[in-house]
Protein backbone atom coordinates (compact mmCIF):
# COMPACT_ATOMS: atom_id res chain seq x y z
CA UNK A 1 0.00 0.00 0.00
CA UNK A 2 1.42 3.33 -0.94
CA UNK A 3 1.78 6.06 1.56
CA UNK A 4 1.22 9.60 0.43
CA UNK A 5 3.29 12.40 1.76
CA UNK A 6 1.51 15.65 2.52
CA UNK A 7 2.88 18.72 0.91
CA UNK A 8 3.35 21.79 3.05
CA UNK A 9 4.34 25.41 2.66
CA UNK A 10 7.25 24.74 4.97
CA UNK A 11 8.38 22.01 2.66
CA UNK A 12 8.06 24.38 -0.26
CA UNK A 13 10.39 26.83 1.41
CA UNK A 14 12.88 24.04 2.06
CA UNK A 15 12.82 23.23 -1.61
CA UNK A 16 13.66 26.76 -2.59
CA UNK A 17 17.37 26.06 -2.42
CA UNK A 18 17.12 22.70 -4.11
CA UNK A 19 16.56 21.82 -7.74
CA UNK A 20 13.19 20.35 -8.62
CA UNK A 21 12.70 16.74 -9.60
CA UNK A 22 10.88 15.35 -12.57
CA UNK A 23 8.90 12.14 -12.35
CA UNK A 24 7.19 10.76 -15.39
CA UNK A 25 8.91 7.68 -16.62
CA UNK A 26 10.63 9.46 -19.47
CA UNK A 27 8.09 11.80 -20.90
CA UNK A 28 9.73 15.05 -22.03
CA UNK A 29 12.54 14.31 -19.60
CA UNK A 30 15.36 16.23 -21.27
CA UNK A 31 15.47 19.72 -22.77
CA UNK A 32 16.64 18.60 -26.19
CA UNK A 33 14.25 15.74 -26.72
CA UNK A 34 11.32 17.82 -25.49
CA UNK A 35 11.75 19.80 -28.72
CA UNK A 36 11.52 16.65 -30.83
CA UNK A 37 8.45 14.89 -29.55
CA UNK A 38 8.16 12.21 -32.24
CA UNK A 39 11.41 10.55 -31.22
CA UNK A 40 10.98 10.84 -27.47
CA UNK A 41 11.08 7.43 -25.76
CA UNK A 42 8.61 7.26 -22.92
CA UNK A 43 8.69 3.72 -21.52
CA UNK A 44 9.98 0.22 -22.15
CA UNK A 45 8.29 -2.93 -20.89
CA UNK A 46 9.43 -6.55 -21.17
CA UNK A 47 7.65 -9.64 -19.95
CA UNK A 48 7.26 -13.29 -20.76
CA UNK A 49 4.23 -13.57 -23.02
CA UNK A 50 1.08 -14.36 -21.06
CA UNK A 51 -0.17 -16.39 -24.01
CA UNK A 52 3.02 -18.25 -24.94
CA UNK A 53 5.79 -18.66 -22.39
CA UNK A 54 8.30 -19.43 -25.12
CA UNK A 55 8.10 -15.82 -26.26
CA UNK A 56 9.14 -12.46 -24.89
CA UNK A 57 7.02 -9.33 -25.28
CA UNK A 58 8.78 -6.00 -25.56
CA UNK A 59 6.88 -2.72 -25.60
CA UNK A 60 8.65 0.48 -26.59
CA UNK A 61 6.57 3.63 -26.32
CA UNK A 62 7.27 6.98 -27.93
CA UNK A 63 5.67 10.41 -28.37
CA UNK A 64 4.40 11.28 -24.92
CA UNK A 65 1.16 12.59 -23.48
CA UNK A 66 -0.99 12.75 -26.61
CA UNK A 67 -4.38 14.43 -26.49
CA UNK A 68 -6.86 12.20 -28.36
CA UNK A 69 -8.56 15.07 -30.21
CA UNK A 70 -5.31 16.32 -31.69
CA UNK A 71 -6.41 16.76 -35.30
CA UNK A 72 -6.21 17.46 -38.07
CA UNK A 73 -2.61 16.15 -38.15
CA UNK A 74 -2.95 13.25 -35.78
CA UNK A 75 0.13 11.73 -34.22
CA UNK A 76 2.26 9.10 -35.92
CA UNK A 77 5.86 7.94 -36.01
CA UNK A 78 8.49 9.99 -37.77
CA UNK A 79 9.37 8.85 -41.29
CA UNK A 80 12.88 10.22 -40.90
CA UNK A 81 13.88 8.40 -37.74
CA UNK A 82 15.04 4.96 -36.65
CA UNK A 83 13.12 3.40 -33.80
CA UNK A 84 15.10 0.54 -32.31
CA UNK A 85 14.89 -2.11 -29.62
CA UNK A 86 18.31 -3.36 -28.55
CA UNK A 87 19.07 -6.66 -26.84
CA UNK A 88 22.20 -7.58 -24.89
CA UNK A 89 22.24 -11.36 -24.48
CA UNK A 90 25.63 -11.96 -22.87
CA UNK A 91 25.66 -9.46 -20.05
CA UNK A 92 28.32 -7.07 -21.31
CA UNK A 93 25.89 -4.17 -21.71
CA UNK A 94 26.55 -4.04 -25.45
CA UNK A 95 23.70 -4.72 -27.88
CA UNK A 96 23.97 -8.06 -29.66
CA UNK A 97 20.66 -7.79 -31.52
CA UNK A 98 18.64 -4.85 -32.71
CA UNK A 99 15.06 -4.76 -33.99
CA UNK A 100 14.63 -1.66 -36.14
CA UNK A 101 11.39 0.02 -37.20
CA UNK A 102 11.37 2.45 -40.13
CA UNK A 103 8.18 4.20 -41.19
CA UNK A 104 6.70 5.67 -44.33
CA UNK A 105 3.63 7.91 -44.53
CA UNK A 106 1.33 8.09 -47.54
CA UNK A 107 -1.54 10.45 -48.32
CA UNK A 108 -4.17 9.32 -50.78
CA UNK A 109 -5.72 12.71 -51.34
CA UNK A 110 -3.65 15.78 -50.64
CA UNK A 111 -6.52 18.02 -51.63
CA UNK A 112 -8.30 17.73 -48.30
CA UNK A 113 -7.40 18.48 -44.71
CA UNK A 114 -9.15 15.35 -43.50
CA UNK A 115 -7.26 12.42 -42.00
CA UNK A 116 -10.09 10.21 -43.20
CA UNK A 117 -12.62 11.23 -45.81
CA UNK A 118 -15.42 9.02 -44.56
CA UNK A 119 -16.21 6.29 -42.08
CA UNK A 120 -13.48 3.67 -41.73
CA UNK A 121 -14.28 0.00 -41.21
CA UNK A 122 -10.98 -1.60 -42.18
CA UNK A 123 -7.33 -0.81 -42.69
CA UNK A 124 -7.90 -1.15 -46.40
CA UNK A 125 -10.67 1.46 -46.39
CA UNK A 126 -10.37 3.99 -49.18
CA UNK A 127 -11.58 6.56 -46.67
CA UNK A 128 -8.41 6.25 -44.63
CA UNK A 129 -6.62 9.15 -46.26
CA UNK A 130 -3.39 9.29 -44.26
CA UNK A 131 -1.70 5.94 -43.67
CA UNK A 132 1.64 4.84 -42.39
CA UNK A 133 3.50 1.58 -42.93
CA UNK A 134 6.77 0.19 -41.62
CA UNK A 135 9.57 -2.25 -42.16
CA UNK A 136 10.84 -4.27 -39.22
CA UNK A 137 14.45 -5.43 -39.53
CA UNK A 138 16.58 -7.62 -37.33
CA UNK A 139 20.26 -6.76 -37.05
CA UNK A 140 22.85 -9.14 -35.70
CA UNK A 141 25.20 -6.60 -34.18
CA UNK A 142 28.11 -9.05 -34.06
CA UNK A 143 28.07 -9.85 -37.76
CA UNK A 144 26.29 -6.72 -38.97
CA UNK A 145 23.85 -8.94 -40.87
CA UNK A 146 20.46 -7.32 -41.36
CA UNK A 147 17.35 -9.25 -42.29
CA UNK A 148 13.87 -7.98 -42.97
CA UNK A 149 11.41 -9.57 -40.57
CA UNK A 150 8.24 -7.83 -41.73
CA UNK A 151 7.83 -5.41 -44.62
CA UNK A 152 5.11 -2.96 -45.57
CA UNK A 153 3.12 -3.61 -42.41
CA UNK A 154 0.38 -1.13 -41.55
CA UNK A 155 0.48 1.20 -38.59
CA UNK A 156 -2.83 1.32 -36.73
CA UNK A 157 -4.66 4.58 -37.42
CA UNK A 158 -5.40 7.27 -34.90
CA UNK A 159 -8.69 6.88 -33.04
CA UNK A 160 -10.20 9.98 -34.60
CA UNK A 161 -13.68 9.56 -33.10
CA UNK A 162 -17.07 7.93 -33.22
CA UNK A 163 -18.01 9.43 -36.59
CA UNK A 164 -14.88 8.12 -38.24
CA UNK A 165 -15.14 4.69 -36.62
CA UNK A 166 -18.87 4.20 -36.16
CA UNK A 167 -20.32 1.39 -34.15
CA UNK A 168 -17.18 0.91 -32.08
CA UNK A 169 -15.23 -0.19 -35.12
CA UNK A 170 -11.93 1.33 -34.09
CA UNK A 171 -10.31 -1.53 -32.20
CA UNK A 172 -11.27 -4.05 -34.88
CA UNK A 173 -9.54 -1.86 -37.44
CA UNK A 174 -6.53 -1.28 -35.21
CA UNK A 175 -6.01 -4.97 -34.56
CA UNK A 176 -5.85 -5.58 -38.30
CA UNK A 177 -2.45 -3.89 -37.96
CA UNK A 178 -1.05 -6.84 -36.02
CA UNK A 179 1.61 -8.28 -38.32
CA UNK A 180 3.15 -11.72 -38.10
CA UNK A 181 6.08 -13.44 -39.74
CA UNK A 182 7.48 -16.72 -38.58
CA UNK A 183 7.18 -16.66 -34.82
CA UNK A 184 7.38 -12.87 -34.56
CA UNK A 185 4.38 -10.64 -33.98
CA UNK A 186 4.48 -6.89 -34.23
CA UNK A 187 2.15 -3.97 -33.67
CA UNK A 188 2.77 -0.27 -34.24
CA UNK A 189 0.26 2.43 -33.52
CA UNK A 190 -1.52 4.52 -30.93
CA UNK A 191 -2.51 2.98 -27.61
CA UNK A 192 -3.76 4.23 -24.30
CA UNK A 193 -0.79 5.60 -22.30
CA UNK A 194 -0.06 2.70 -19.94
CA UNK A 195 2.17 4.61 -17.55
CA UNK A 196 0.31 5.82 -14.48
CA UNK A 197 1.69 8.56 -12.29
CA UNK A 198 0.80 11.78 -10.54
CA UNK A 199 2.56 14.40 -12.64
CA UNK A 200 1.85 17.02 -10.01
CA UNK A 201 5.20 15.94 -8.72
CA UNK A 202 6.52 18.62 -11.04
CA UNK A 203 4.80 21.14 -8.83
CA UNK A 204 7.36 21.02 -6.03
CA UNK A 205 6.82 17.32 -5.35
CA UNK A 206 3.12 17.92 -4.83
CA UNK A 207 1.99 14.33 -5.34
CA UNK A 208 -1.42 13.40 -4.05
CA UNK A 209 -2.88 10.61 -6.12
CA UNK A 210 -4.00 12.58 -9.17
CA UNK A 211 -4.12 10.22 -12.18
CA UNK A 212 -2.64 12.76 -14.54
CA UNK A 213 -1.82 10.37 -17.38
CA UNK A 214 -5.39 9.15 -17.63
CA UNK A 215 -7.10 9.96 -20.90
CA UNK A 216 -3.98 10.41 -23.01
CA UNK A 217 -2.43 8.22 -25.68
CA UNK A 218 1.05 7.22 -26.76
CA UNK A 219 2.60 5.67 -29.86
CA UNK A 220 3.50 2.04 -29.18
CA UNK A 221 5.75 -0.56 -30.72
CA UNK A 222 4.92 -4.03 -29.47
CA UNK A 223 7.13 -6.95 -30.41
CA UNK A 224 6.66 -10.59 -29.48
CA UNK A 225 9.63 -12.79 -30.31
CA UNK A 226 10.58 -16.41 -29.57
CA UNK A 227 13.04 -16.28 -26.69
CA UNK A 228 15.34 -18.67 -28.51
CA UNK A 229 15.82 -15.99 -31.18
CA UNK A 230 16.99 -13.56 -28.53
CA UNK A 231 19.07 -15.83 -26.31
CA UNK A 232 22.85 -16.06 -26.48
CA UNK A 233 23.82 -18.70 -29.03
CA UNK A 234 20.17 -19.13 -29.97
CA UNK A 235 19.54 -21.43 -27.03
CA UNK A 236 17.30 -20.56 -24.12
CA UNK A 237 19.19 -21.22 -20.85
CA UNK A 238 18.06 -24.16 -18.78
CA UNK A 239 16.05 -23.61 -15.64
CA UNK A 240 18.25 -22.63 -12.73
CA UNK A 241 21.11 -21.22 -14.77
CA UNK A 242 22.18 -17.95 -13.20
CA UNK A 243 25.03 -16.76 -15.37
CA UNK A 244 25.24 -13.61 -17.46
CA UNK A 245 23.49 -15.20 -20.41
CA UNK A 246 20.43 -16.08 -18.37
CA UNK A 247 19.20 -12.50 -18.48
CA UNK A 248 18.55 -10.26 -21.43
CA UNK A 249 19.32 -6.56 -21.21
CA UNK A 250 16.92 -4.42 -23.20
CA UNK A 251 16.73 -0.77 -24.16
CA UNK A 252 14.92 1.22 -26.82
CA UNK A 253 16.22 4.19 -28.72
CA UNK A 254 15.39 6.64 -31.45
CA UNK A 255 17.84 8.16 -33.88
CA UNK A 256 17.75 10.99 -36.37
CA UNK A 257 20.02 11.92 -39.22
CA UNK A 258 22.75 14.38 -38.43
CA UNK A 259 21.73 17.04 -40.91
CA UNK A 260 18.36 18.54 -41.81
CA UNK A 261 18.24 21.15 -44.52
CA UNK A 262 15.07 23.18 -44.87
CA UNK A 263 14.16 23.91 -48.50
CA UNK A 264 12.12 26.83 -49.69
CA UNK A 265 10.18 24.98 -52.38
CA UNK A 266 10.13 21.36 -51.33
CA UNK A 267 10.40 19.06 -48.34
CA UNK A 268 13.44 19.25 -46.12
CA UNK A 269 16.41 17.00 -46.83
CA UNK A 270 17.62 14.63 -44.13
CA UNK A 271 21.27 13.80 -44.64
CA UNK A 272 24.13 11.98 -42.99
CA UNK A 273 24.38 9.07 -40.64
CA UNK A 274 21.95 8.51 -37.81
CA UNK A 275 22.61 9.83 -34.32
CA UNK A 276 20.86 8.46 -31.27
CA UNK A 277 18.76 11.21 -29.71
CA UNK A 278 16.76 9.26 -27.15
CA UNK A 279 17.12 6.04 -25.20
CA UNK A 280 15.34 4.34 -22.37
CA UNK A 281 15.37 1.14 -20.34
CA UNK A 282 14.59 1.48 -16.64
CA UNK A 283 11.81 3.93 -15.94
CA UNK A 284 12.73 7.25 -14.39
CA UNK A 285 16.51 7.02 -14.72
CA UNK A 286 16.90 10.01 -16.99
CA UNK A 287 14.04 11.68 -15.16
CA UNK A 288 15.34 11.68 -11.64
CA UNK A 289 18.83 10.21 -11.54
CA UNK A 290 20.45 12.29 -14.27
CA UNK A 291 20.52 16.05 -13.62
CA UNK A 292 19.71 18.70 -16.18
CA UNK A 293 23.29 19.25 -17.30
CA UNK A 294 23.57 15.68 -18.55
CA UNK A 295 20.05 14.68 -19.63
CA UNK A 296 20.55 15.23 -23.34
CA UNK A 297 24.02 13.69 -23.10
CA UNK A 298 22.49 10.64 -21.49
CA UNK A 299 20.17 10.30 -24.48
CA UNK A 300 23.18 10.39 -26.79
CA UNK A 301 25.23 7.82 -24.89
CA UNK A 302 25.30 4.03 -24.68
CA UNK A 303 24.41 1.82 -21.71
CA UNK A 304 27.85 0.20 -21.60
CA UNK A 305 29.29 3.55 -20.48
CA UNK A 306 26.67 4.34 -17.86
CA UNK A 307 28.85 3.68 -14.81
CA UNK A 308 31.78 5.57 -16.29
CA UNK A 309 29.61 8.51 -17.37
CA UNK A 310 26.90 8.68 -14.75
CA UNK A 311 27.99 6.40 -11.91
CA UNK A 312 28.31 9.19 -9.38
CA UNK A 313 24.68 10.16 -9.93
CA UNK A 314 23.62 6.57 -9.27
CA UNK A 315 25.75 6.27 -6.15
CA UNK A 316 24.54 9.59 -4.82
CA UNK A 317 20.99 10.11 -6.10
CA UNK A 318 19.18 13.37 -5.60
CA UNK A 319 15.73 11.89 -5.01
CA UNK A 320 16.02 10.81 -1.37
CA UNK A 321 17.52 14.17 -0.43
CA UNK A 322 14.61 15.97 -2.04
CA UNK A 323 12.12 13.64 -0.41
CA UNK A 324 13.66 14.42 2.95
CA UNK A 325 13.99 18.14 2.35
CA UNK A 326 10.57 18.73 0.91
CA UNK A 327 8.38 16.04 2.37
CA UNK A 328 10.22 15.00 5.50
CA UNK A 329 10.18 11.46 4.21
CA UNK A 330 12.85 10.16 6.55
CA UNK A 331 14.79 8.49 3.77
CA UNK A 332 17.85 6.60 4.93
CA UNK A 333 21.32 8.06 4.71
CA UNK A 334 23.34 6.28 2.04
CA UNK A 335 25.88 3.65 3.03
CA UNK A 336 29.56 4.53 3.12
CA UNK A 337 30.19 3.79 -0.53
CA UNK A 338 26.95 5.30 -1.72
CA UNK A 339 23.95 3.51 -3.21
CA UNK A 340 25.76 0.38 -4.29
CA UNK A 341 22.46 -1.43 -3.80
CA UNK A 342 21.11 0.40 -6.84
CA UNK A 343 24.25 -0.48 -8.78
CA UNK A 344 23.56 -4.10 -7.83
CA UNK A 345 20.04 -3.88 -9.20
CA UNK A 346 21.52 -2.69 -12.49
CA UNK A 347 23.89 -5.66 -12.63
CA UNK A 348 21.99 -8.91 -11.93
CA UNK A 349 23.72 -12.26 -12.40
CA UNK A 350 27.15 -10.71 -12.75
CA UNK A 351 26.22 -8.59 -15.74
CA UNK A 352 27.92 -5.26 -16.39
CA UNK A 353 26.06 -2.54 -14.53
CA UNK A 354 24.08 -0.42 -16.96
CA UNK A 355 20.70 1.15 -17.50
CA UNK A 356 19.19 -1.88 -19.19
CA UNK A 357 15.84 -3.47 -18.46
CA UNK A 358 16.98 -6.97 -17.59
CA UNK A 359 14.78 -10.02 -17.56
CA UNK A 360 15.43 -13.64 -16.72
CA UNK A 361 14.77 -15.84 -19.73
CA UNK A 362 15.52 -19.25 -18.27
CA UNK A 363 13.32 -22.12 -19.26
CA UNK A 364 10.43 -22.28 -16.88
CA UNK A 365 10.09 -18.51 -16.59
CA UNK A 366 6.50 -17.43 -17.11
CA UNK A 367 4.50 -14.25 -17.20
CA UNK A 368 4.00 -14.60 -13.45
CA UNK A 369 7.77 -14.36 -12.91
CA UNK A 370 8.02 -11.10 -14.81
CA UNK A 371 7.83 -7.95 -12.77
CA UNK A 372 10.04 -4.95 -12.31
CA UNK A 373 13.02 -5.04 -11.97
CA UNK A 374 12.92 -8.52 -13.54
CA UNK A 375 11.51 -7.09 -16.73
CA UNK A 376 8.51 -4.83 -16.42
CA UNK A 377 4.86 -5.69 -16.76
CA UNK A 378 2.29 -3.14 -17.85
CA UNK A 379 0.66 -3.25 -14.45
CA UNK A 380 3.84 -2.70 -12.44
CA UNK A 381 3.70 0.41 -10.29
CA UNK A 382 7.29 1.35 -10.99
CA UNK A 383 6.95 4.83 -9.54
CA UNK A 384 6.15 3.42 -6.12
CA UNK A 385 8.84 0.76 -6.47
CA UNK A 386 11.53 3.24 -7.40
CA UNK A 387 10.53 5.81 -4.80
CA UNK A 388 10.66 3.08 -2.19
CA UNK A 389 14.06 1.91 -3.39
CA UNK A 390 15.35 5.47 -3.50
CA UNK A 391 14.15 6.30 -0.01
CA UNK A 392 15.39 3.00 1.35
CA UNK A 393 14.06 3.37 4.88
CA UNK A 394 11.98 0.21 4.99
CA UNK A 395 8.69 1.97 4.34
CA UNK A 396 6.74 1.73 1.12
CA UNK A 397 6.10 5.12 -0.39
CA UNK A 398 4.48 6.23 -3.59
CA UNK A 399 2.64 8.82 -5.57
CA UNK A 400 -0.84 7.57 -4.80
CA UNK A 401 -1.62 6.46 -8.36
CA UNK A 402 -1.55 2.70 -8.41
CA UNK A 403 -3.21 1.53 -11.64
CA UNK A 404 -3.89 2.51 -15.21
CA UNK A 405 -7.15 4.14 -16.20
CA UNK A 406 -7.96 1.33 -18.66
CA UNK A 407 -7.55 -2.40 -18.13
CA UNK A 408 -4.85 -4.07 -20.19
CA UNK A 409 -5.82 -6.90 -22.48
CA UNK A 410 -4.86 -10.55 -22.22
CA UNK A 411 -4.09 -10.84 -25.91
CA UNK A 412 -1.54 -9.25 -28.20
CA UNK A 413 -0.74 -6.33 -28.22
CA UNK A 414 -1.78 -6.31 -24.55
CA UNK A 415 -2.02 -2.51 -24.32
CA UNK A 416 -5.44 -0.91 -24.02
CA UNK A 417 -7.18 0.66 -26.98
CA UNK A 418 -6.38 4.37 -27.34
CA UNK A 419 -8.75 7.03 -26.15
CA UNK A 420 -11.06 8.35 -28.83
CA UNK A 421 -10.74 11.88 -30.10
CA UNK A 422 -14.52 12.15 -30.08
CA UNK A 423 -15.96 9.53 -27.73
CA UNK B 1 46.67 25.66 -12.07
CA UNK B 2 47.20 22.69 -14.34
CA UNK B 3 49.99 23.12 -16.85
CA UNK B 4 49.23 23.12 -20.51
CA UNK B 5 51.01 20.34 -22.34
CA UNK B 6 51.36 22.41 -25.48
CA UNK B 7 52.70 25.56 -23.81
CA UNK B 8 55.08 23.48 -21.72
CA UNK B 9 56.46 21.86 -24.85
CA UNK B 10 56.85 25.21 -26.60
CA UNK B 11 58.72 26.57 -23.61
CA UNK B 12 61.26 23.78 -23.74
CA UNK B 13 61.71 24.34 -27.48
CA UNK B 14 62.46 28.07 -27.00
CA UNK B 15 64.88 27.34 -24.22
CA UNK B 16 66.57 24.67 -26.32
CA UNK B 17 67.01 27.11 -29.19
CA UNK B 18 68.53 29.72 -26.85
CA UNK B 19 71.04 27.24 -25.58
CA UNK B 20 71.94 26.23 -29.14
CA UNK B 21 72.47 29.87 -30.17
CA UNK B 22 74.56 30.45 -27.10
CA UNK B 23 76.69 27.44 -27.95
CA UNK B 24 77.17 28.71 -31.51
CA UNK B 25 78.25 32.08 -30.17
CA UNK B 26 80.75 30.43 -27.92
CA UNK B 27 82.07 28.49 -30.90
CA UNK B 28 82.94 31.74 -32.70
CA UNK B 29 85.03 32.81 -29.78
CA UNK B 30 87.20 29.76 -29.65
CA UNK B 31 90.25 31.68 -28.67
CA UNK B 32 88.70 32.84 -25.51
CA UNK B 33 88.91 30.81 -22.42
CA UNK B 34 86.02 28.52 -22.02
CA UNK B 35 83.27 30.02 -19.99
CA UNK B 36 80.65 28.24 -18.15
CA UNK B 37 77.61 27.57 -20.31
CA UNK B 38 74.40 28.93 -19.01
CA UNK B 39 72.41 25.96 -17.96
CA UNK B 40 68.75 25.28 -17.43
CA UNK B 41 67.83 23.62 -14.20
CA UNK B 42 68.12 19.87 -14.68
CA UNK B 43 64.74 18.32 -15.44
CA UNK B 44 63.31 17.04 -12.23
CA UNK B 45 62.83 13.32 -12.00
CA UNK B 46 59.67 13.91 -10.05
CA UNK B 47 56.57 14.14 -12.25
CA UNK B 48 54.61 17.37 -12.31
CA UNK B 49 51.06 16.70 -11.21
CA UNK B 50 48.45 18.24 -13.43
CA UNK B 51 46.08 19.08 -10.61
CA UNK B 52 43.45 17.62 -8.40
CA UNK B 53 40.14 16.17 -9.47
CA UNK B 54 38.46 19.18 -7.88
CA UNK B 55 40.46 21.42 -10.19
CA UNK B 56 39.41 19.32 -13.16
CA UNK B 57 35.77 19.51 -12.06
CA UNK B 58 36.08 23.27 -11.73
CA UNK B 59 37.57 23.51 -15.21
CA UNK B 60 34.72 21.40 -16.58
CA UNK B 61 32.17 23.62 -14.85
CA UNK B 62 33.78 26.74 -16.25
CA UNK B 63 33.88 25.25 -19.75
CA UNK B 64 30.22 24.26 -19.49
CA UNK B 65 29.30 27.84 -18.58
CA UNK B 66 31.60 29.43 -21.12
CA UNK B 67 30.31 30.93 -24.34
CA UNK B 68 33.81 30.94 -25.81
CA UNK B 69 34.27 28.49 -28.68
CA UNK B 70 36.89 25.92 -27.89
CA UNK B 71 36.45 26.02 -24.12
CA UNK B 72 35.95 22.28 -23.98
CA UNK B 73 38.93 21.68 -26.21
CA UNK B 74 41.12 23.79 -23.95
CA UNK B 75 40.21 21.72 -20.93
CA UNK B 76 40.98 18.57 -22.82
CA UNK B 77 44.30 19.86 -24.08
CA UNK B 78 45.28 21.02 -20.62
CA UNK B 79 44.62 17.66 -18.98
CA UNK B 80 45.00 14.90 -21.53
CA UNK B 81 48.26 13.01 -21.20
CA UNK B 82 49.09 14.70 -17.91
CA UNK B 83 50.16 12.90 -14.76
CA UNK B 84 47.86 13.15 -11.79
CA UNK B 85 48.18 12.15 -8.18
CA UNK B 86 44.68 11.82 -6.88
CA UNK B 87 43.16 10.52 -3.70
CA UNK B 88 39.97 8.72 -4.65
CA UNK B 89 37.54 6.24 -3.13
CA UNK B 90 37.33 2.61 -4.14
CA UNK B 91 34.08 0.65 -3.84
CA UNK B 92 34.34 -3.15 -4.21
CA UNK B 93 31.25 -3.32 -6.44
CA UNK B 94 32.85 -1.04 -9.03
CA UNK B 95 36.46 -2.15 -8.74
CA UNK B 96 36.97 -5.79 -7.92
CA UNK B 97 39.36 -8.58 -8.75
CA UNK B 98 38.53 -8.47 -12.43
CA UNK B 99 36.83 -6.31 -15.01
CA UNK B 100 36.84 -2.55 -15.29
CA UNK B 101 37.76 -0.50 -12.24
CA UNK B 102 35.86 2.71 -11.54
CA UNK B 103 36.54 4.90 -8.53
CA UNK B 104 34.70 7.72 -6.84
CA UNK B 105 36.58 10.96 -7.42
CA UNK B 106 34.69 12.89 -4.76
CA UNK B 107 33.14 12.30 -1.42
CA UNK B 108 29.36 12.19 -1.37
CA UNK B 109 29.33 15.67 0.16
CA UNK B 110 30.68 17.16 -3.05
CA UNK B 111 27.31 17.42 -4.72
CA UNK B 112 26.12 19.84 -2.07
CA UNK B 113 29.40 21.71 -1.99
CA UNK B 114 30.26 22.02 -5.63
CA UNK B 115 27.44 20.77 -7.79
CA UNK B 116 26.90 17.50 -9.54
CA UNK B 117 29.30 15.52 -11.66
CA UNK B 118 28.37 12.05 -12.87
CA UNK B 119 31.70 10.69 -14.08
CA UNK B 120 33.65 8.02 -12.29
CA UNK B 121 37.24 7.71 -13.53
CA UNK B 122 38.05 4.35 -15.06
CA UNK B 123 41.42 3.20 -13.75
CA UNK B 124 43.59 0.91 -15.83
CA UNK B 125 45.51 -1.31 -13.46
CA UNK B 126 48.20 -3.88 -14.11
CA UNK B 127 47.71 -7.19 -12.36
CA UNK B 128 50.23 -6.27 -9.70
CA UNK B 129 48.71 -2.85 -9.06
CA UNK B 130 45.25 -4.38 -8.84
CA UNK B 131 46.64 -6.86 -6.35
CA UNK B 132 48.12 -4.01 -4.35
CA UNK B 133 44.76 -2.26 -4.36
CA UNK B 134 42.90 -5.36 -3.27
CA UNK B 135 45.44 -6.12 -0.57
CA UNK B 136 45.36 -2.58 0.75
CA UNK B 137 41.61 -2.13 0.68
CA UNK B 138 40.41 -5.61 1.53
CA UNK B 139 36.65 -5.78 1.55
CA UNK B 140 36.05 -2.34 2.98
CA UNK B 141 32.90 -0.75 1.60
CA UNK B 142 34.78 2.48 1.02
CA UNK B 143 38.54 2.66 0.82
CA UNK B 144 40.61 5.75 0.29
CA UNK B 145 43.26 5.24 -2.37
CA UNK B 146 46.02 7.53 -3.52
CA UNK B 147 46.87 6.88 -7.15
CA UNK B 148 49.46 8.18 -9.53
CA UNK B 149 48.31 7.86 -13.10
CA UNK B 150 48.16 9.43 -16.51
CA UNK B 151 45.03 10.95 -18.03
CA UNK B 152 44.71 8.68 -21.05
CA UNK B 153 41.18 9.59 -22.10
CA UNK B 154 39.14 12.67 -21.40
CA UNK B 155 35.86 13.43 -23.13
CA UNK B 156 34.73 17.03 -22.71
CA UNK B 157 31.88 17.93 -25.00
CA UNK B 158 28.60 19.74 -25.30
CA UNK B 159 27.13 16.58 -26.85
CA UNK B 160 28.68 13.64 -25.00
CA UNK B 161 28.94 13.02 -21.28
CA UNK B 162 32.22 13.71 -19.56
CA UNK B 163 34.33 10.62 -19.07
CA UNK B 164 37.89 10.01 -17.99
CA UNK B 165 40.28 7.09 -18.08
CA UNK B 166 43.45 6.93 -16.05
CA UNK B 167 46.24 4.75 -17.45
CA UNK B 168 49.51 3.51 -16.07
CA UNK B 169 48.07 3.72 -12.60
CA UNK B 170 50.21 3.08 -9.53
CA UNK B 171 48.70 2.58 -6.11
CA UNK B 172 50.62 4.84 -3.74
CA UNK B 173 48.63 4.38 -0.58
CA UNK B 174 45.41 2.95 0.74
CA UNK B 175 43.58 3.70 3.91
CA UNK B 176 40.27 4.12 5.64
CA UNK B 177 37.94 6.57 4.03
Amino acid sequence: MSKLFPFSLLAASLLAAAPTAALASSHREAPGIAEDQYVDNTDVYAFISPTDASKLVIVANYVPLLIPSSGPNFYRFSDDALYEIHIDNNGDAVADLTYRYQFQTRTKNGGTFLYNTGPVDSLASANLNVTQSYRLSRIDERSGRRTTVIDNAAVAPWHVGKRSFPGGAYENVALQAVAQAGGVRSFAGPRDEPFFVDLHVFDLLGVGGAPTTDGVNVMSLVLEVPISELAYGGVRPAAGVADRTSVLGIYASASRRKVRILRERRDADELGSFVQVSRLAWPLVNEVIIPLRDKDKYNRSLPRDDVKNFGAYILDPEVPKLLNAVLGAGCAAPAAGGRTDIVGLLAPNGTVAADLLRININQGQTFANSGFPNGRKLTDDVTDTLLTVACNNGAAIGDGVNANDKPFTSTFPYLASPHSGNP
Amino acid sequence: MPRSASSSGAGFAVRGASIALLALGLGCQATEAPRPVATEPAPSAAPRWAGSQEELARALDEAAQSVEPGANRQVRQRWLGQQVRWTVWRIPQLCGAEGACYVRPFSSARREEHGAHGWLPEVELTASERQALLAGCGDRALCQVTLEARVDELVVSDEAPTSIKLGGARVVATGDA
